[in-house]
């Protein structure tokens, strides 16, 4: 292999160098040499002893210079000597390293680096993210004289311009202060107002007084969050194809709320880790732990219940290694990390922290991602519901509990009632929807719960001719596919029991029954089918509803010329047909009237007896997985799981069909206490349906278990189960005694692991300020991430910030005061990534700050005190959704309705956030889908972007809006207009020559509108903000045109 | 012997060799020798194409859903013979399935009728008619094996090679590697068809890590195909002109003070937009186009959001540079009726492939376009509930036709239950090495890293299939 080595003797060195330190002399492992071996020799020999190649290991110092025989890959201090070097060096493909077909290559600078540090000693450091943090030395200090807060941070920093002889440039103007400073405090423009003031009295007092007032600014949580919610990958659906909501609204605002007021770190991560673990856990805290929720989840039928669950554990294994620890923990789910000493085991181990929440691998399309804990308005309310809660769960095992039975009297109830599974003759009620509604998510219309004669009613009053109605769908008692319940044209029947006041009665009375995929509601009016008895006289139902199609209306018959109670029916012969074919569930049922008074009792259907005793056992299986995650094949056959097992023989049932019999024996054979438990229920869930529900963490009695896989695969039975524990490089948690938990775990994070949770902190944070990491890499602290520009820096950030307390606003505060934070951003073109911060880094907005500044330029932005609970709905192209079969068949979650209130100018990270498919504009300006955590948003500068901000309507009705805010002025000139327009957008004058260039566009637009009024007014109408009557519509349009020209400036679009 | 099974032979030998390393060459090198070994050149950057690439460009007809090949490419006689009876235990032992977890595993023999086509004599279904005409030009594999069982998961793998969403997909990463050969078109088009209530994760075309132009961009069925394509009512194509103009013009001005190379860039990216407000509804334009090609595709002087529709569409954006097109057409998920389905399926998708292959050739366009037609997995040749297939990530049939393709030929045979391969599997980390290959590019050598992690299509595997190339 050394034949053709003379061919190179005549070379000249000419090397360009990788890094100018190294250059001078001072190699150091970690940032010169560990990234080039990481990348080209660590696959094959590093950590992962699976995937170990010749036995050679090169990842740390012990095993590189082992002796292997008369020779060893690394001799420290002769590089001539050490196998690395012939290897890397040789020309036989045979030999050389790394291996041709790995197409990796080592450049001739980094041959020579490692050349060097090998003839130095070839010394091996700990990487940085891992060491143990200690106060580094602030650049020069004197043992008398210490510098502290935001004048060290600059000590650091300028210690590297004179290393490296830069200067810094100047300090950026007043007004470019603010607006930087606004923009990463806020996510907002300061106001003319806050620039004008400064530039009045640019002191340092006065700068930290408004920064100060900023920070205190809901303004100010609700753009710190967005990161938060980035890096959590919060959203507001589940995810995967069917990608529906999930209830996140409440953690969203519990975040923003965390922020506002500065709940320290550690107790911030807590609460989200393991708020479900604290004593006395609260409404708070539960919000909290929705963390652990808003995980991708599945509901595709074919999905392997296993399989999804370990797909479950690597979502949280992913996330808390990107979130807190800057760790790619996931790459260690296959095989050992082949970078960092992360091994399969550790993946598992961390995994395990996660097996105890009560959670579903495969759900059910569109039935909610529960445990759910329901916010109440009212304290009073939230009071009852602790007290129902308590009070069915001791009915339900008193019912189920009683195991007094004699097995004779099971065995009856079993005859008896597989006898009724077998009745094709008799006929019987089926009461699915009782007067006290069952567990229903759906209410609309309200009505007064009345209990007349021991029997319960729904009591509803309207005027003479007017029209009302309430309605009730995703019930308890499940959802019917009516039609294959029929047996009989005429006798199978939709009833309902009405009572009818003769002194008040109605001119109508009808039925609506409403029908989903899925057992939910759907949106599409095809869902609705109405029958009615005498006269609409308000004539609602000749009209179209949300709710209603008037070809889907129709009348069966005259009023009952009786009064007090009477059956309303529909035989299965008059029930409308589906339409287009689909024919979904029924999933509830509304209640209409004009005028009158009655009351409103059972309803359900006329049915023979087999069908119905099936249909009333599917109680006890809906009770039993109600609000309980399940996997969706047994799930979804629910209503007749019970019915199925009876009829299945004794000896043949499941574990879990015999259960299920007996607990619906236990039901029945306690009919008073069962009518209890449904009165409580009942109860419980209508006083629900009015709360805000929130997806929480919720620990299980019976830990899942988790297994070491081998090549991740779910099926590899033969790895030991483990534990939950850190990756053992970190150290270990102390549990006090057995499993360590998740509340162990957030804990961790905080003592030993503190270290490395607040470097991984402050490197986002530093990032966030100053337009660059210090380690480039904010999703990976890990030996393959970026090298920090300045260590020292970073570490002594890191702990000051463990020091304060976790004290996030005490980090913003120090990064917002010093001298280079105000520094001008204008390049510089010694250091065009700005790795010394001899300048303020320069970056075009995230996609939330670009539309709320073009709303606060027009003044529509609406801000409350408020945090929003749900999430709203802006303009949104056509069809987004349903031209592209986004959404799955009648899902009522996802029609994009858009918000026609004010809402409709919320603060962007308040939009409807569907993973799969993000709001077009946010997703031209680089926002994450949020199926993964994202340390880092992605920055481009695309045509998209362009279509995007000129062609949107919220854009283009922001700039009519901010036109009609010009023309109010009380500008005596276009050209004082024009003033408004730069100082509405921008907070500063124009220069005269962009006076100039304006005012011609506004000329050219004034004279083309003058001679199309009728594009003028077309303009104008975009947007459902109202223009002014009085307005002149050519005037506007030309105005709005300019307002539009601004709005999609460079300078309007970035950060500087 | 198949080259795959070439290639891993070779493979553990070379491995052999490796281990032996550290012991057959430990004699070090002299200070002088090191010095100029150091001094060498690495090798060059790189660039792609890394050589003469046989395709510029890819169409590739994405049948979604999991197209059963028992209904259209691969005929198993056996499945009729033994139709409802057990199909062999050692055959779905320990394989992953996903409906038929819960159900018996009977044969089911498909009477959908196959005929020898061309002079290659293809054997393709005669749902698919059409397609029977161009056979020739097909090179048809029969073994398709994923991961992925499940629609999203499989998806997902199919296009980024991974099946965790955050990857780039195939798209992306060619047009990440070839750059953009249009002037005002994106690199990477969708355009989807097919029935609804199955959607497809639109992490299928995501640009993952890689930055965000290389996102397949989707484009509508329609005139309009693009979302904020029109300008604002009221907003003339002179008033947007006058605006971008002026919008430029400041920027300059800011420029002079900003100094920010970004506004450069900005300035060109109003520009294009501006074009593409012409040129991409130019493109959904079908009224230039000759009424025979029109009907061939069996559409009219508009888009009409149908398969054959897109496929024009296709073919006018392949003329106009646009690197990557995947057409999705939804509604291949047959667990029951599967013959109903595909018939229903073959329909609406029968027709325009065909035409593409066939206009495609004609105007000469095929010899550097690579059309690849097939879905995310196949399905079992075991029924489910009597008339449907279930998932299958053991066999499954796609073709591909065109540029560097080895027309006429197949690859890979399947057992006699069509069950798994019995030679030459083709994996999804083959096929997408393979695609690469095709357009001129190693696929080790295209890599981004994320992560600190050199990232690949391929991952850590793929064989490029030489059987497959011309």
């Amino acid at each position: 292999m050394h034949s053709n080595r003379h061919f190179f003797v005549v070379a000249i060195v000419c090397l360009c160098h990788a890094s100018p330190l190294a250059a001078q002399g001072d190699i150091q492992f970690n940032r010169d040499i560990r990234p080039i071996l990481s990348q080209n020799c660590f696959y094959c020999h590093g950590l992962d002893q699976n995937h170990r190649e010749a036995g050679l290991r090169l990842d740390t110092r012990d095993a590189a210079i082992e002796d292997l025989g008369g020779y060893q890959a690394i001799v420290p201090g002769n590089a001539s000597e050490s196998e690395l070097l012939v290897r890397i060096l040789s020309d036989d493909p045979d030999t050389l390293m790394p291996p041709p077909e790995s197409e990796r290559t080592i450049t001739p600078a980094q041959r020579e680096l490692i050349a060097r540090w090998i003839d130095q000693g070839a010394e091996y450091q700990d990487h940085w993210a891992w060491q143990n943090l200690e106060l580094p030395k602030v650049p020069g200090t004197i043992k008398s004289q210490t510098i502290e807060g935001a004048a060290a941070i600059d000590a650091f920093l300028q210690q590297r311009w004179a290393d490296e002889d830069v200067k810094p440039v100047s300090p950026a103007s007043a007004r470019e202060q603010m607006r930087r400073l606004s923009f990463d405090l806020r996510g907002l423009p300061p106001t003319l107002k806050e620039v004008t003031d400064f530039q009045a009295d640019p002191s340092q007092s006065h700068y930290a007084e408004i920064r100060d007032r900023w920070m205190n600014e809901l303004a100010y949580a609700e753009h710190q969050a967005v990161r938060w919610l980035d890096l959590v990958r919060w959203a507001d659906t589940s995810g995967f194809v069917s990608d529906e909501p999930i209830a996140s609204g409440a953690y969203r605002a519990w975040i923003i709320k965390a922020y506002a007021n500065n709940m320290p770190f550690d107790q911030f991560s807590r609460m989200q880790l393991a708020g479900d673990l604290i004593e006395n856990p609260t409404d708070d805290s539960l919000v909290a732990s929705g963390y652990n929720r808003i995980v991708n989840t599945n509901c595709e039928a074919g999905a392997i219940e296993e399989e999804q669950l370990y797909k479950l554990k690597g979502e949280h294994v992913r996330a808390v290694g990107t979130v807190w620890m800057g760790l790619t923990t996931g790459c260690a789910e296959c095989h050992d990390h082949k970078f960092d000493p992360i091994s399969a085991k550790d993946y598992y181990s961390l995994a395990a922290f996660w097996d105890d929440l009560v959670e579903a691998g495969v759900y059910t399309p569109g039935d909610r991602r529960v445990p759910l804990h329901y916010v109440h308005d009212d304290s009073a309310d939230s009071a009852r519901d602790a007290v129902l809660t308590a009070e069915i769960s001791a009915f339900k095992s008193q019912i189920i509990g009683d195991i007094s039975a004699a097995d004779a009297e099971v065995l009856q109830w079993e005859q008896e009632t597989i006898a009724k599974l077998k009745d094709k003759e008799t006929r019987v009620d089926f009461a699915w929807i009782p007067a006290q509604l069952p567990g229903p998510r759906v209410v609309e219309g309200e009505f007064d719960s009345i209990k007349i004669d021991d029997t319960f009613a729904r009591e509803t009053r309207a005027d003479a001719n007017s029209f009302y109605r309430h309605h009730a769908s995703d019930l308890m008692t499940g959802y019917i596919y009516e039609r294959s319940q029929k047996t009989d044209a005429e006798k199978d029947a939709w009833f309902v029991d009405v009572w009818i006041d003769r002194d008040d009665r109605p001119q109508m009375l009808g039925i609506q029954v409403s029908h989903g995929d899925y057992g939910r509601l759907g949106w599409k009016t095809a869902n609705y089918e109405t029958y009615l008895w005498g006269e609409d006289t308000s004539g609602t139902l000749v009209q179209s509803h949300s709710w209603s199609d008037p070809e889907r209306v129709k009348r069966i018959g005259d009023l009952p010329s009786e009064s007090g109670w009477v059956r309303l029916r529909v035989p299965s012969s008059q029930w409308i047909s589906p339409v287009g074919g689909q024919s979904f569930e029924a999933t509830g049922m509304a209640w209409l009237q004009t005028g009158g008074h009655v009351r409103w009792a059972d309803s359900g259907m006329e049915l023979r007896t087999d069908k119905a005793t099936a249909l009333q056992l599917g109680e006890t299986a809906i009770r039993k997985w109600y609000e309980t995650p399940w996997n969706r094949q047994v799930y979804q056959s629910r209503l007749e799981y019970v019915s199925k097992a009876l009829l299945t023989k004794s000896d043949q049932r499941s574990d879990l069909q015999r259960e299920i019999v007996r607990e619906a024996f236990c039901e029945q054979s306690h009919p008073e206490l069962l009518d209890r438990l449904r009165s409580l229920e009942s109860e419980l869930y209508v006083r629900r349906s009015q709360a805000m529900p929130v997806l929480v963490s919720r620990s299980s009695s019976q830990r899942k278990t988790t297994r070491l896989l081998g090549r991740g695969d779910f099926s590899d039975k033969t790895g030991p189960l483990v534990e939950s524990a850190v990756p053992e490089f970190l150290g270990a948690i102390e549990a006090d005694a057995g499993v360590a938990n998740r509340l162990h775990l957030a804990n961790w994070l905080f003592d030993q692991g503190a270290s490395l949770t607040a470097r991984v902190y402050v490197n986002r944070l530093w990032h966030q300020f100053y337009g660059r990491g210090l380690s480039e890499t904010l999703e990976d602290s890990g030996t393959q991430g970026d090298w920090p520009s300045h260590l020292d820096l970073l570490n002594w950030l890191a702990v000051e910030f463990r020091d304060s307390g976790w004290n996030r606003d005490h980090m913003v505060r120090l990064l917002t005061s010093t001298t280079a934070y105000r520094l001008s951003s204008v390049p510089q073109s010694s250091d065009p990534g700005n790795r010394l911060h001899a300048r303020q880094g320069r970056f075009r907005l995230p996609a939330e700050a670009i539309r709320d500044s073009a709303l606060t330029a027009a003044g529509l932005l609406m801000q409350t005190s408020d945090i929003p609970l749900e999430s709203f709905y802006p303009y949104q192209p056509l069809n987004y959704w349903e031209r592209s079969s986004k959404v799955m068949f009648g899902s009522r979650h996802l029609d994009w309705n858009t918000s026609r209130t004010a809402s409709q100018y919320h603060r962007s990270m308040y939009t409807f956030w569907k993973r799969q498919n993000i709001h077009p504009t946010m997703l031209a300006f680089d926002a994450p889908t949020r199926q993964e955590c994202t340390a880092k948003r992605n920055i481009t500068n695309t045509p998209g972007q362009a279509l995007a901000l000129l062609n949107d309507p919220m854009f283009v009705e922001a700039a009519r809006v901010m036109a009609i805010r010009i023309m109010q002025t009380d500008a005596s000139s276009d050209q004082e207009r024009i003033d408004s327009a730069y100082r509405f957008a921008l907070q500063r004058k124009p220069s005269a020559r962009e006076t100039t260039t304006l005012l011609s566009l506004l000329d050219q637009q004034r004279e083309l509108f003058g001679r199309q009024t009728d594009a003028a007014v077309s303009l104008i109408s975009i947007g459902q903000s109202p223009t002014p009557d009085d307005i002149d519509a050519c005037e506007l349009a030309a105005w709005t045109v300019l307002a539009r020209t601004l709005l999609n400036l460079h300078e309007f679009l970035n950060r500087s | 012997m198949s080259s795959q099974k070439m290639n891993s032979i070779f493979t553990r030998m070379r491995d052999v060799t490796r281990r032996h390393f550290f012991s057959s060459t430990a004699t070090g090198l002299g200070a002088a020798a090191l010095h100029s070994l150091l001094a060498r050149d690495a090798a060059a950057a790189t660039t792609f194409p890394n050589f003469a690439p046989k395709a510029k460009r890819v169409i590739y007809l994405y049948m979604a859903g999991g197209p059963s090949q028992f209904e259209t490419f691969d005929d198993k006689p056996m499945l009729r013979k033994l139709h409802g009876q057990p199909i062999p235990k050692s055959l779905t032992e320990g394989v992953k399935l996903a409906f038929l977890q819960y159900e018996a595993h009977k044969c089911f023999g498909t009477d959908v009728g196959f005929k020898k086509c061309g002079q290659s004599g293809q054997n393709i279904s005669n749902l698919l008619p059409n397609l029977q005409n161009v056979a020739d030009e097909l090179c048809v594999v029969r073994t398709l094996m994923t991961d992925q069982v499940n629609h999203d998961p499989a998806h997902t793998f199919m296009n980024t090679g991974f099946s965790i969403a955050g990857r780039p997909s195939m798209g992306s990463w060619v047009s990440y590697g070839l750059g953009n050969d249009s002037q005002n078109l994106p690199s990477f088009v969708v355009m989807r068809s097919g029935p609804e209530g199955q959607p497809i994760p639109t992490t299928a075309w995501h640009n993952g890590f890689l930055p965000g132009k290389h996102q397949g961009v989707e484009f509508y069925g329609s005139e309009q195909p693009l979302n904020y394509l029109q300008s604002p009512a009221g907003i003339g194509r002179k008033t947007q002109s006058d605006t971008i103009d002026a919008i430029n013009e400041l920027n300059r001005f800011y420029q002079q003070t900003a100094h920010d190379k970004e506004i450069t860039t900005r300035i060109n990216q109003y520009e294009l937009a501006f074009q593409m407000q012409t040129s991409v509804p130019e493109l959904a334009d079908f009224s230039s186009e000759s009424l025979t090609t029109r009907e061939s595709y069996g559409v009219g002087d508009k888009p009409d959001g149908s398969f054959g529709s897109n496929c024009l569409m296709a073919r006018r954006m392949a003329e106009r540079g646009i690197r990557f097109i995947q057409l999705y057409h939804t509604g291949w998920d047959h667990h029951g009726q599967v013959v109903k389905g595909v018939t229903s399926r073959a329909k609406e998708t029968d027709q325009g492939a065909a035409a593409l292959i066939a206009d495609l050739k004609q105007r000469g366009m095929l010899d550097d376009t690579l059309v690849i037609w097939g879905g995310e997995f196949g399905r079992t040749p075991m029924s489910q509930g009597g008339s449907g297939r279930d998932h299958h990530t053991k066999s499954g049939a796609l073709f591909m036709a065109g540029a560097g393709v080895n027309a006429g030929a197949s690859y890979g045979e399947t057992d006699d239950f069509g069950f798994a391969p019995s030679i030459d599997p083709f994996h999804v980390h083959d096929f997408h090495a393979t695609v690469l290959h095709l357009l001129g590019i190693n696929h080790k050598r295209l890599t981004y890293r994320f992560k600190g992690f050199d990232f690949r299509l391929t991952n850590v595997h793929g064989h490029v299939i030489k059987d497959i190339l011309a």
